[in-house]
């Protein structure tokens, strides 16, 4: 271990004015808990003796008198030695670890060698109050009632998700309390977008899809008409392995199955003032997939993509433009493939017989005007 | 192509120094480790773009003939590092041949590990030294005040180019993927800026002022095609019939031989594969052995077996693999040996191979194999 003794005579105590201490004798140790601090991690032994404090300054090795350990370990953690005119300070190398205990032992046989003294030991816990502790900043789509064949949700988080399985650490109670089984499909590493802050939650679409092997042999997973919860675990780590904040709860109740086709004709067009950046608001009568709805619908004029931004409400969605409206005509164009949250799209209905074609032709394009 | 060459050629003897100083060696990354024959210690810097030969001053000659084991030694090393085994990340290991003490590379937390083809290099830069005495005994080998001399790789791939198929990785982390010492010369392994990107650097030490560079060709037979991009994962210098050549692994796993004859400054080379022990798998460490007299390697390797197999295989496959191989494996021959999970490999003393292993329970173990054993 590169351990530096180093004498220094300042009042290096008072850095550590309010900070955690840890009694266990006429000792104390006093830690630096504030992550803003430049000594963030030092562990400070005072109430050291005048006698005491001149013996340490012959040693050139204080890790025999004075060491930190994490809890179960038969190592001296790495760090190094300040001893100042009424305190040993251990500064270790890494910065702490909140989710570990850590003890730090005094043995003063090393200074008095008298058999009675003892070894003590102090346990010690770093702050796990994090500032900046990962949440769960959403559950998309952002309703209170779902369609009872609900297929694809979104949890969005406020800092990347480290490798773990998602599905262990995310359940869906019934109102009983009890753990529905296999809701899911699981994807072991999870459907994560580029960042790992934003979690595709996809609901088991053979468990949806009415007559096929796991709608059979286990049902559906939700009933109509009933009280749920989603529950995420606070045990979830972080791409940093940080736990999460808090446990993240979503209650929704179930309608009815929505098993028909998206279709656009009906959608109900509220028009901005022109000049305005206001929102153009669309009653689509359909709760559309959120994350689609960003990607997969646009909004020209004079073929010109309008620039701007979509949100999903309830059974319709906004679109705020950078710019402000002129006068003129606009087009909307949709993706066939957008998807209701059901995985209906604009072509057919997710649980239908594909033997029967449609005989329906799919309006993708719809306009408005600003006068 | 002529145009690379021409600018292999201008970087040569560039970009080189060569002299020993006594002090902290600013090295990025501890990535990769090698032991001289005479206990120097060389550290492959793949941020840095250097290679630096260490003077560790460790050089109390070991008599040791036991095996040297840690039940856990993630857990052993967070101990040391203030924190819990599933924040230490092991990188490389190495043995220093005159102590016999181990050494690793190491840094802390891996929470970024999303998946099988994660490579410690490619989460973290290594940034501590560990030193494991022939009593498991684990401490830091410190860097604050050591004689060194370095030399600077001429071109190393840019840390601005995103690995192909690894989001948010640099393909800086592959700058040197694997170096050997052998015969005065250190061949260093990993990837260039040149067009063909795979890429041999060799140099003498004591470093000198010159590096030579050649990129690297190979076919890869489970792929079908030439390749030119992937860089060799691990490798060995060995002697066929008194003419050195490289044994060199690669992701998927072909087994390529050089020449290092062939070696020379500016030139493109192409190697002969010999073996496709399987795809879906990264080779990770190779090491000879002795076993009844006879000599033999060990690949430990990501998702495959321990395999050994025999160099004179190697040495008499002569007519290569030049069509896309149809099964599973092609080419040379290899045995298959309990060991799944082994890792980092290398010769710890007369009787035993020292390598570390994630156990079935999920911890990393140091283990010591006897030569003995690993029968072909």
């Amino acid at each position: 271990m590169a351990n530096s003794l180093k004498t220094v005579y300042c009042y290096y105590l008072s850095l550590f004015c309010g900070f955690l201490i840890f009694s266990a004798s006429a000792q104390e140790i006093v830690i630096d808990d504030h992550r803003e601090s430049q000594t963030y991690g030092a562990i400070n032994l005072v109430g050291l003796s005048v006698e005491q404090l001149g013996q340490l300054e012959k040693i050139k090795e204080p890790d025999s008198f004075f060491y930190v350990r994490v809890e179960g370990s038969d190592y001296n953690m790495l760090g190094h030695y300040q001893l100042t005119d009424t305190s040993l300070i251990f500064q270790p190398r890494f910065l702490p670890d909140p989710e570990v205990t850590y003890i730090a032992f005094t043995d003063f046989n090393v200074l008095v060698h008298d058999s009675r003294q003892y070894i003590k030991s102090f346990p010690i816990r770093f702050s796990r109050s994090f500032k900046n502790r990962t949440t769960v900043i959403s559950f998309l789509p952002d309703l209170d009632t779902l369609p009872n064949n609900v297929l694809r949700t979104y949890l969005t988080f406020s800092s990347p998700m480290g490798l773990g399985n998602p599905y262990d650490y995310i359940e869906v109670f019934d109102k009983n309390g009890h753990s529905l089984s296999e809701p899911f499909v699981v994807i072991p590493e999870g459907l994560w977008d580029e960042k790992r802050t934003r979690l595709t939650l996809l609901f088991h679409p053979g468990r949806i899809k009415r007559g096929v092997g796991p709608n059979v042999s286990k049902g559906q997973i939700f009933e109509e008409e009933k009280n749920y919860k989603l529950r995420v675990s606070k045990k979830w780590t972080d791409a940093e392995g940080r736990f999460l904040a808090d446990n993240f709860e979503k209650s929704f109740y179930t309608s009815g199955a929505e098993r028909h086709r998206v279709d656009i004709s009906n959608w109900d067009i509220q028009t901005p003032d022109v000049r305005s950046t206001n929102a153009l608001m669309i009653r689509t009568l359909r709760n559309l997939d959120p994350v689609l709805v960003e990607r997969m619908i646009e909004i020209y004029r004079v073929e010109k993509l309008v620039s701007g931004k979509w949100e999903s409400g309830n059974r319709g969605c906004r679109f705020i433009p950078v710019s402000p409206w002129k006068a003129g005509v606009y087009t909307i164009d949709v993706n066939p493939k957008l998807e209701d949250i059901s995985g209906n799209t604009l072509v057919s209905g997710f649980d239908v017989d594909l033997a029967v074609p449609s005989s329906d032709k799919v309006k993708t394009r719809l306009a408005f005007e600003i006068e | 192509m002529r145009f690379s060459v021409l600018i292999l050629t201008l970087f040569l003897a560039i970009s080189v120094s060569g002299q020993s100083k006594r002090g902290k060696p600013d090295i990025k990354s501890i990535g990769t480790l090698e032991f001289s024959e005479t206990g120097t210690l060389f550290i492959g810097d793949s941020y840095g773009g250097v290679v630096y030969a260490i003077d560790l001053e460790d050089d109390e000659k070991s008599e040791n003939a036991k095996g040297v084991s840690i039940a856990d030694l993630e857990g052993q090393v967070a101990g040391l590092l203030g924190t819990s085994d599933d924040n230490v990340l092991i990188h490389d290991l190495a043995v220093n041949p005159i102590s016999q003490n181990i050494y690793l590379s190491v840094s802390r937390g891996r929470a970024a590990w999303t998946t099988k083809w994660h490579l410690p290099n490619d989460l973290a830069p290594a940034d501590i030294l560990l030193k494991v005495n022939t009593n498991g005994e684990i401490s830091e080998a410190s860097l604050e005040n050591v004689s060194y001399s370095l030399v600077k790789l001429p071109n190393p791939v840019d840390e601005g180019i995103e690995h192909r198929w690894k989001k948010g990785v640099t393909t800086r982390v592959d700058a040197i993927t694997s170096l050997k010492y052998s015969n005065g010369k250190l061949y260093i392994t990993g990837l260039s800026n040149e067009e063909f990107a795979a890429s041999m650097w060799v140099t003498p030490y004591p470093f000198k002022n010159e590096v030579s560079v050649s990129t690297l060709e190979i076919f890869h037979g489970a792929h079908g095609k030439y390749e030119t991009h992937a860089p060799i994962r691990t490798f060995i210098p060995y002697d066929f019939d008194n003419k050195e050549h490289i044994i060199a692994a690669y992701l998927c796993t072909p087994l390529v031989t050089f020449e290092t004859a062939s070696l020379e400054n500016g030139k493109h080379v192409k190697g002969r594969t010999v073996a496709e022990f399987g795809s879906g798998n990264y080779p990770l460490d190779m090491v000879p052995y002795t076993n009844n007299g006879k000599e033999y390697i060990l690949m430990s390797n990501s998702q495959l077996p321990l395999l050994i197999f025999n160099p004179e295989d190697v040495k008499n496959y002569q007519r290569g693999i030049t069509e896309e191989v149809k099964g599973y494996t092609g080419g040379v021959k290899y045995t298959p040996r309990s060991g799944s999970g082994v890792q980092q490999l290398d010769n710890l003393n007369e009787k035993f191979l020292i390598a570390t292993q994630r156990l079935p329970s999920g911890k990393l173990a140091l283990v010591s194999m006897s030569k003995e054993w690993l029968i072909p």
